[in-house]
């Protein structure tokens, strides 16, 4: 860590403050923050959503990487979306990190129930 | 001297041959015979006992799994953490933003079992045999799991006090030979007019009599008394036939009360911890709550009692509820005012005075809808919206109210006869349905068409039996149960379409509904 101490806060902020953005938006239920093998940076889920979502949502990004590599070596996966009946999983990745967002699409729909 | 008679011959002297001819045979030979002893060894017998006599046990037990535990990552580049960051937010925002907003999914649906086209019908269950004959169905209910129909038999033509013996039969439509025998039957006093299955206790009955009384009964058990608990007849209790049972939740999660609403405009509370000795609470409709451009012209008393015919509940509001009544009228009612009329069995040392007759029963009424003409005879609480709420009257009128505003959002007229029952579906926000005395059911769907049934069928054997009871199941979403003035039951699978869950299409179309006033405030 050689970056001096104001600058880790104000990056921690800025993480924070991003997280907050999005979990602002209609419908978000979490956030999970993982590396490529599966370690947990950041989460707001409980402790087992994280785990399942952080371990199983991984290998499925993984093997959704693998086949666009296998289609077109040149190209890379940069974003996963999967709609299921209740819920519908974003994960947005890079090199480093993926972000999974899991948002209800029905929300606005079922405000009032 | 010589004799002189010659000695004759002895002529009855036997003749004996003097010898014998001996020929010898030509063929036969001399055969040899031999002497010669033989004896088996003596069997020997042993006996032998064994017996094992120790035995060793062993358990052996995996050890529960721990938790899963996610490795959380402290050292990170905390630099190019933000930079991700940063890249990525507006890519999800925007999905997100857009997901929210988007009407791609909508209308889809995954089928994940075949779908069925058509309502048809799955079972016949007759009536016992019994000395009553020509009983009908009155009222139908299916057990929590969905995979039990409770029916109760009475009749609708009294002329004055019920002779009959009323039954109560379940059948099981699981396993084999469905519909040849009920599954269980107890028989009552007098015509059962309604019935209601316990909403978490699939064992438990509670009934309504035509003589006013209440009884809960268990079908688990049968070899102890079918009825557990049973009302005795009062001054506070139903003097007229009763209308409708419900079971609602009282204050403590996993409690219920039992609500009943008579002929004779009572409406009771029952708690089961009494034994259903007294109701707890009381209520009584009459006609001075209803607005005077109502009423019918002329001179009406206020104090004229209004005989309630339906209940019905809506959901997620403890304090009100909703009640038809033979004049036509339905009226929101609430709970909170009502009558304490016995001593409440949670607390048993609190004393207890029951007030004088004159100031027993309070008015719940608060709120007049426009009225059916002739009696309403059911209506049915939408499951999936506080607000909405259908009638069915024997004007032969199908009305969706909004539990905010006195005229209906809207009138259906399937039929020009009476209608026996409306019921709204459990399982999809747009559907309820209906059956006329001419034994026609009608299930409307909301998405599908806002004026015409969706499904007509007849599910009596002719049009002159009329179709007296419908219930949908809780537990199974393709379960529908219908009962004619014959006696007879018909279990119907419902086309899918009518019975898959609601999707962003219907819940719009009922909040549309249902929501309508509570935007204007």
């Amino acid at each position: 860590m050689s970056l001096p101490k104001d600058s880790i806060t104000k990056d921690y902020t800025d993480v924070e403050a991003t997280l907050s953005r999005i979990t602002s938006h209609t419908g978000v239920q979490g956030i999970v923050i993982a590396t490529h093998e599966g370690s947990v940076i950041r989460s707001t889920l409980d402790n087992i959503q994280t785990q399942q979502i952080s371990t199983l949502v991984t290998q499925l990004a993984a093997r959704g990487k693998s086949v666009v590599r296998d289609l077109d070596p040149e190209d890379d996966l940069t974003f996963l979306r999967i709609r299921s009946r209740k819920n519908e999983i974003m994960v947005a990745e890079t090199k480093q990190y993926l972000l999974i967002t899991i948002q209800n699409p029905n929300e606005l729909q079922k405000g009032w129930i | 001297m010589a004799p002189t008679t010659v000695a004759a011959p002895n002529l009855f002297e036997s003749f004996t041959p003097s010898a014998t001819v001996d020929v010898p045979s030509t063929w036969r030979k001399v055969k040899d015979k031999r002497d010669g002893e033989s004896q088996t060894a003596p069997i020997k017998l042993a006996e032998n006992a064994c017996q094992t006599i120790t035995r060793a046990h062993i358990e052996i037990q995996t050890d529960p799994e721990p938790p899963l535990q996610f490795r959380l990552l402290h050292n990170y580049h905390r630099g190019t953490m933000v930079d991700f960051l940063a890249k990525v937010e507006s890519m999800v925002s925007s999905q997100l933003l857009q997901n929210i907003s988007s009407t791609a999914f909508d209308g889809w649906s995954a089928h994940w079992e075949e779908a069925v086209t058509s309502t048809t019908l799955l079972h016949t269950l007759f009536p016992p045999v019994r000395e009553e004959t020509d009983m009908l169905v009155t009222d139908l209910s299916w057990n929590k799991n969905g995979s039990t129909v409770g029916v109760a038999y009475g009749r609708f033509d009294h002329d004055s006090w019920c002779n009959h013996k009323g039954a109560v039969c379940t059948w099981s439509l699981a396993g084999r030979g469905v519909g040849d025998i009920p599954a269980w039957t107890v028989e009552t006093e007098s015509c059962v007019m309604s019935i209601a299955f316990h909403p978490e206790n699939p064992s438990l009955i509670a009934g309504g009599g035509f003589n006013g009384q209440i009884f809960v009964a268990q079908t688990k058990d049968p070899k102890n008394d079918p009825i557990v608990a049973i009302s005795k007849m009062s001054d506070i209790t139903h003097q007229e036939p009763v209308a409708k049972v419900e079971w609602v939740p009282a204050s403590k999660p996993g409690l219920y009360h039992i609500v009943s609403i008579g002929n004779d405009g009572k409406v009771l509370t029952w708690d089961l911890a009494n034994d259903l000795a007294e109701p707890i609470f009381g209520s009584q409709l009459f006609m001075g709550a209803i607005p005077r451009h109502l009423r019918p012209s002329g001179t009406t008393r206020t104090e004229t009692i209004l005989g309630g015919t339906s209940i019905a509940f809506p959901s997620e509001n403890p304090i009100t509820y909703i009640v038809a009544t033979e004049a036509g009228y339905i009226a929101k009612c609430s709970r909170s005012i009502t009558t304490q009329l016995s001593a409440d069995p949670s607390t048993p040392n609190a004393t207890f005075q029951l007030p004088p007759p004159s100031q027993r029963m309070a008015n719940p009424m608060q709120f007049a809808y426009t009225p059916h003409t002739g009696p309403v005879n059911a209506i049915s609480c939408s499951p999936f919206h506080r607000n909405l709420f259908v009638s069915g009257g024997s004007d032969g009128l199908i009305r969706l109210y909004n539990v905010l505003q006195a005229k209906p959002l809207l009138t259906f007229s399937p039929s020009s006869l009476a209608l026996y029952t409306s019921a709204f579906s459990p399982h999809r926000a747009t559907v309820f349905a209906a059956t006329s005395a001419d034994g026609l059911l009608y299930i409307y769907d909301l998405a599908h068409s806002p004026s015409l049934p969706h499904t007509t069928l007849q599910v009596t054997s002719k049009s002159t039996v009329a179709a007296t009871a419908l219930a949908f199941s809780k537990g199974r979403n393709e379960y529908l149960a219908t009962g004619d003035a014959a006696g007879i039951v018909k279990v119907w699978r419902v086309a899918s379409g009518l019975a898959s869950e609601s999707v962003g299409r219907e819940w719009r179309c009922v909040e549309a509904l249902g929501g309508l006033l509570e935007n204007d405030g």
